[in-house]
């Protein structure tokens, strides 16, 4: 997949930025707060129709305005072509989202039709955070190559907010929930369990990638290791009846405690994924090195697992990734992104990249300032 | 945007409470309205109130209607034995679409959501049983929205209607996950209908 070019109203800082891009390498040069992470982020909008961020539509909606747009042209690796707009309205806090110039119906619809693989600051705590970052990763990913998880995914977050507030009703109240409870616990065991299941499935398919991703950074001495953990039994049997029959017998034996607390205890909005290298736990023993190792196999990895599943390059986007990583890393991260098909590197600073790096042909150099984006023009920087 | 007359002002406010209609549609139809001619907006207001003032729940099946029973309830050539439970007068009209339906229809006026407050006994589920207890239905098919609150009200009267003896059924999931009953084309719906499956 390749964004062709791309144009953008009203959105962060960026008033009015239209831009051609390359098929390879876009680097996005410029100074702190000028708006190349924003830049990504409008990026994010045309192929998810979301940032990635997590930001809101309001909150990317430049500051005293109604309206944003965000269009482009994308191209897949077989060549066809999509015009992609998406459009929000403050005032009627509606957004709508086109393909062709025709509006799609859901949102969910668009997901991972457009893949994309996100490299930044923020990532760093798929390692170094706690659970919810993990799992944040999985459904991520997972999202962008299964429509249907990703409804699985959206349904099972509102049958547990629905069954949250049975919960809490009856320990304010004090009465007795089991008829109320009875509907959404058979809509969270089903949707949960095929969740679960996927997520089993996700984890086997990734690890022997991120095992060779990372072996070709770090070299072959050290071996990284994922260990899925679901919160609902049937860690060892990922069959999905006896997932669905681990769910079950756990709701039973919290049931007592999710009464006292008000809250689900079980489901995979409560999955942890371990990461050991060598057999330690990454959180509590990795070296800082081994952390962004680990960080960019996972990437890497992902890279080849959507590519896999969607017959299709992710675009790939790294953020000020090289203010995280040292010489040696970056250097093999780039050597990765002029293999992988198009990209799109936001940096301060110019000297990241090689001297010997190509800025003909496929790669183009912008420079952001002030919410503007201006094509540097091709430039060789050798000799 | 800021009006100079208040009156705009409120009946602008009063647009935007409508489901569907943002700050700024609202604006634009308080607007139209300044344009209209008084005639206009006198049988617009009127046409308002009459609703009002006219339409009523049926005693029977809870759909809205003038006369009581409804025109459905009344009509001798429906078969009353079969009723068939929709969250919204919407979709009876839907379903009256397809014209593949020959029963009769009970209005739940929603769908269980405890974070609406909505509870079962803020549905017309008593009216239900209480007219199973006196009446010869043989089936009741559960037409509900296929989104998650539509599936658990479907869940939840599937166990309570059960044990009455008579035969509950459930629309096919023909439906795309999540649409409104009232969205679904007339296609899908007859053969979510034909494909009704015992719960
Ligand atoms: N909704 C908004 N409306 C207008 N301007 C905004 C909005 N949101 C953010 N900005 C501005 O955008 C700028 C930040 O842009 P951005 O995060 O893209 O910077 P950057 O180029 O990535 O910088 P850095 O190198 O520090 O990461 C800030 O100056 C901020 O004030
Ligand atoms: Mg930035
Ligand atoms: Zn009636």
């Amino acid at each position: 997949m390749k964004i062709r070019d791309i144009h953008v109203r009203k959105f962060r800082n960026h008033t009015q930025t239209d831009a051609v891009f390359s098929e390879g390498v876009n680097a996005l040069l410029g100074q702190n707060g000028e708006g190349k992470t924003n830049l990504l982020e409008a990026i994010s909008y045309l192929c998810l129709t979301k940032s990635f961020f997590g930001s809101t539509d309001g909150v990317v909606l430049q500051v005293g305005e109604n309206r944003f747009e965000v269009s482009g042209e994308l191209e897949g690796d077989t060549g066809i072509r999509y015009h992609v707009a998406v459009a929000y309205e403050h005032a009627e806090k509606t957004k709508e989202f086109f393909i062709n110039r025709t509006r799609v119906e859901k949102f969910s619809d668009v997901v991972g039709q457009f893949p994309v693989v996100v490299l930044s600051p923020e990532s760093g705590a798929i390692t170094t955070g706690g659970p919810a970052d993990r799992r944040r990763f999985l459904d991520f990913v997972i999202s962008q190559s299964s429509k249907v998880y990703l409804e699985d995914l959206l349904e099972y977050r509102r049958v547990l907010r629905q069954r949250n507030k049975v919960l809490f009703d009856s320990k304010v109240s004090r009465t007795d929930a089991t008829d109320l409870l009875e509907p959404w616990n058979e809509e969270l065991v089903d949707r949960g369990t095929r969740i679960v299941h996927r997520r089993h499935a996700f984890l086997e398919e990734l690890q022997p990638l991120v095992t060779e991703s990372y072996a070709s950074i770090a070299g072959g001495t050290e071996r990284p290791m994922m260990t899925y953990e679901p919160s609902v039994d049937g860690k060892e049997s990922t069959s999905e009846e006896a997932i669905k029959q681990g769910f079950l017998s756990e709701l039973k034996r919290k049931a007592g405690e999710e009464k006292r607390f008000g809250i689900t205890l079980v489901g995979p909005h409560r999955d942890e994924v371990t990461l050991e290298i060598n057999n330690l736990g990454v959180r509590s023993h990795a070296s800082q090195g081994q952390h962004k190792t680990l960080l960019i196999a996972l990437k890497v990895a992902e890279f080849l697992y959507l590519q896999n599943k969607r017959n299709e390059k992710p675009i790939l986007l790294l953020d000020d990734i090289f203010t995280e990583l040292d010489a040696h890393r970056a250097k093999r991260l780039l050597a990765l992104t002029n293999s992988v098909g198009q990209s799109f590197i936001s940096t301060t600073s110019d000297s990241v990249f090689p001297t010997e790096f190509n800025w003909a042909n496929a790669n183009k150099r912008f420079v952001v300032h002030r919410g503007t984006v201006e094509h540097e023009g091709a430039r060789v920087l050798a000799n | 945007m800021i009006f100079t007359a208040e009156s705009i002002e409120q009946l602008s406010e009063q647009f935007s409470q409508l489901p569907g209609i943002g700050r700024k549609t609202a604006h634009r139809l308080a607007l139209y309205v300044v344009k209209m001619q008084r005639e206009e907006v006198v049988s617009l207001a009127r046409a308002l109130v009459n609703v009002k003032d006219r339409v009523r729940y049926c005693t029977v099946c809870s759909n809205i209607t003038e006369a009581d029973p409804c025109p459905i309830c009344s009509n001798t050539k429906r078969d009353k034995t079969v009723v068939c439970v929709v969250e919204e007068p919407t979709d009876v009209l839907a379903l009256e679409r397809t014209n593949e339906f020959a029963g009769v229809y009970h209005v739940l006026g929603g769908a269980l959501s405890p974070l609406d407050g909505v509870g079962p006994e803020d549905l017309r589920i008593k009216e239900l049983l209480q007219r199973l207890s006196d009446s010869t239905v043989e089936e009741i098919i559960l037409a509900l929205n296929s989104d998650v609150e539509g599936e658990a009200t479907t869940l939840y009267l599937s166990k309570l209607l059960k044990p009455l003896c008579m035969k509950v059924t459930r629309i096919a999931r023909g439906l795309p996950v999540g649409t409104d009953l009232e969205f679904a084309d007339e296609a899908t719906l007859s053969r979510a209908l034909e494909g009704r499956i015992a719960v």
